[in-house]
């Protein structure tokens, strides 16, 4: 008899052990999950916070609402008979699976993978507010979808960019040591705009009939170089107005140049002569950039003297107008920063303090129409 | 659903007469699915002990592993964890011989602990999931008082499942 109490001794200790253990994750009663993961404060600094994820449905996959998350996908880029190069996803990846263990009613990310993927669908949703609350997500498609670590052929990755032919935010594996870009608050905001600069440039081009037909390839060019600069510009200030760091970029990235992207620091926006540096050989990207970080700096410069939020709406009134006239003219004519600036004060006129800074940026002749005499 | 299983495990043991103990070291590895999804999986060595106590053709188990999965991420934010795994087993020996194989499942605790560094910044915290694994292996007494066996199982925790397979060179004290 001693024998079967013994038997039974060895079994029962970890059975009553493992029977009192927690292994659900159930919901809070209104929907939500209670998580711990680094967060950007208001001043842009992380640190642990537990938050609250308003949007999720599955706690295992993090799909939900605001987003759906794919893992491991790939890119595949090769080079075409005629020269150029061709790229697409050869692999969405998968689905994740996410790890938690629960504290009291709070879940902790097991793993490394698992903390980024719970704070880049904290982000989203916030993200998502932000943008909700200035009605610039009209038109964008729910869930957003994120290729999560996405690798791409021939790319040492380390970056974060949105698709429009996918209408997909890809993120690659992230391996410089800062903070990943796919927790950077700043950086998913800004790739969010992206999204919301593409579907207005759809929206506008079903309201534009068109009738020019002899595209003149330089200005196509340069409108181009001006709209992706413009885009890039508004991005870094969105990542900005965001997170509330100028510099956020900086969290993730190891500079090249000396604060090329921190929006603090003074950039002359001097681009208004309709050429495309592109045709000299220029690497497009890095032009590209640096036309945003003019724009960026130029845009922070206001809303130091207007505050975030009216200089965010005058961004968006300012957006509306700029598309129709990029879609309407953009492989006819160069369309001048002369011509679109002015509509950033349409609503709101600067002060002449304000048009006094400005005038230290912005080198254009007259480059706001009347509205500052610089 | 656990309560039953361990009336399960209660009701499917038969116990006969000559005992016998069977406790040593394991060492062995342990894979676990990883959230990166699909089938994806890593695998960690892992160690502890294990104690059965033999009758006839059953073998009632206690065992305990320990494996860490080391820091992922990068210098600004990892994450690293630490997992013990006691669980209880009951075994079927298929041949009443020094030398057979054996299926068994087995069910109890695993402990995590969670180590998160932001920065300069760090957070422990710990969790547990109830364990359920099936397997088999092979029990081999080699002579009266040492023996060995080796043992593999499939395991489910959570949303995490995974193989653990370990050799235990053990000893046979006479009771």
């Amino acid at each position: 008899m001693k024998h079967v109490f013994r038997f039974f001794l060895f079994l029962g200790i970890p059975l009553v052990l493992g029977v009192g253990c927690s292994s659900s994750f159930e919901a809070s009663p209104d929907g939500t999950y209670r998580v711990r993961i680094p967060v950007n404060d208001s001043k842009g600094q992380y640190h642990f916070q537990t938050v609250t994820l308003r949007s999720v449905t599955n706690i295992s996959s993090l799909a939900g609402s605001v987003l759906s998350i794919r893992i491991n996908g790939k890119l595949v880029e090769e080079d075409k008979s005629d020269g150029t190069k061709q790229m697409w996803i050869s692999d969405f990846g998968t689905v994740p699976a996410a790890h938690f263990i629960k504290s009291g009613d709070v879940l902790i990310p097991a793993d490394y993978r698992t903390s980024v993927m719970a704070t880049l669908v904290y982000q989203f949703e916030n993200i998502k507010d932000f943008y909700d609350g200035y009605s610039a997500n009209e038109g964008l498609l729910f869930p957003r979808t994120v290729l999560l670590d996405l690798s791409e052929t021939g790319s040492l990755g380390n970056e974060a960019e949105y698709i429009g032919g996918l209408d997909m935010f890809v993120i690659q594996p992230y391996n410089q040591g800062l903070l990943p870009m796919s927790v950077n608050g700043g950086i998913l905001a800004h790739e969010w705009w992206h999204s919301i600069f593409g579907v207005r440039q759809n929206e506008s081009a079903k309201k534009i009939v068109r009738t020019e037909i002899k595209p003149d390839s330089k200005s196509l060019c340069a409108n181009d170089l001006q709209y992706q600069g413009l885009n890039e510009g508004i991005a870094d200030f969105f990542g900005y107005a965001y997170s509330h760091d100028p510099d956020y970029g900086s969290m993730s990235f190891k500079s090249t140049g000396k604060g090329e992207r921190d929006l603090k620091i003074p950039k002359a926006l001097a681009y208004d002569d309709g050429n495309c540096q592109m045709d000299k050989g220029a690497d497009s990207k890095v032009i590209i950039h640096n036309l945003g970080a003019s724009v960026a700096h130029m845009l922070f410069v206001i809303s130091e003297d207007w505050g975030i939020e009216e200089t965010s709406r005058a961004i968006l009134n300012f957006t509306n107008f700029y598309m129709d006239l990029y879609t309407r003219d953009y492989d006819k004519s160069f369309i001048g920063f002369k011509k679109i600036l002015p509509f950033l004060f349409e609503n709101h006129h600067p002060s002449e303090e304000l048009c006094a800074k400005l005038k230290t940026i912005v080198t254009i002749s007259d480059p706001f129409s009347g509205y500052c005499k610089l | 659903m656990k309560v039953l299983f361990f009336i399960f495990l209660l009701s499917a043991t038969t116990v006969r007469a000559e005992p016998s103990l069977f406790v040593g070291p394991l060492l062995g590895g342990t894979s676990y699915s990883t959230s990166d999804g699909g089938l994806n999986r890593d695998s960690q060595t892992s160690f502890g002990g294990q104690a059965m106590y033999i009758l006839d053709h059953w073998m009632g188990g206690l065992s305990y592993s320990a494996y860490s999965v080391g820091e992922t991420g990068g210098p600004s934010l990892n994450v690293s964890q630490q997992n013990q795994d006691i669980e209880a087993g009951i075994k079927f020996r298929l041949l009443k011989e020094d030398f057979s194989p054996f299926v068994g499942m087995g069910a109890g605790a695993i402990f995590q602990t969670i180590t998160t560094n932001l920065y300069d910044t760090s957070e422990v915290n710990t969790g547990d999931f109830f364990i359920k694994d099936v397997g088999g292996g092979i029990l081999w007494r080699f002579m009266r008082n040492f023996g060995a066996s080796i043992e593999a199982d499939y395991y489910q925790y959570s949303n995490v499942t995974g193989f653990k397979y370990y050799i235990t060179l053990g000893y046979f004290p006479i009771l």
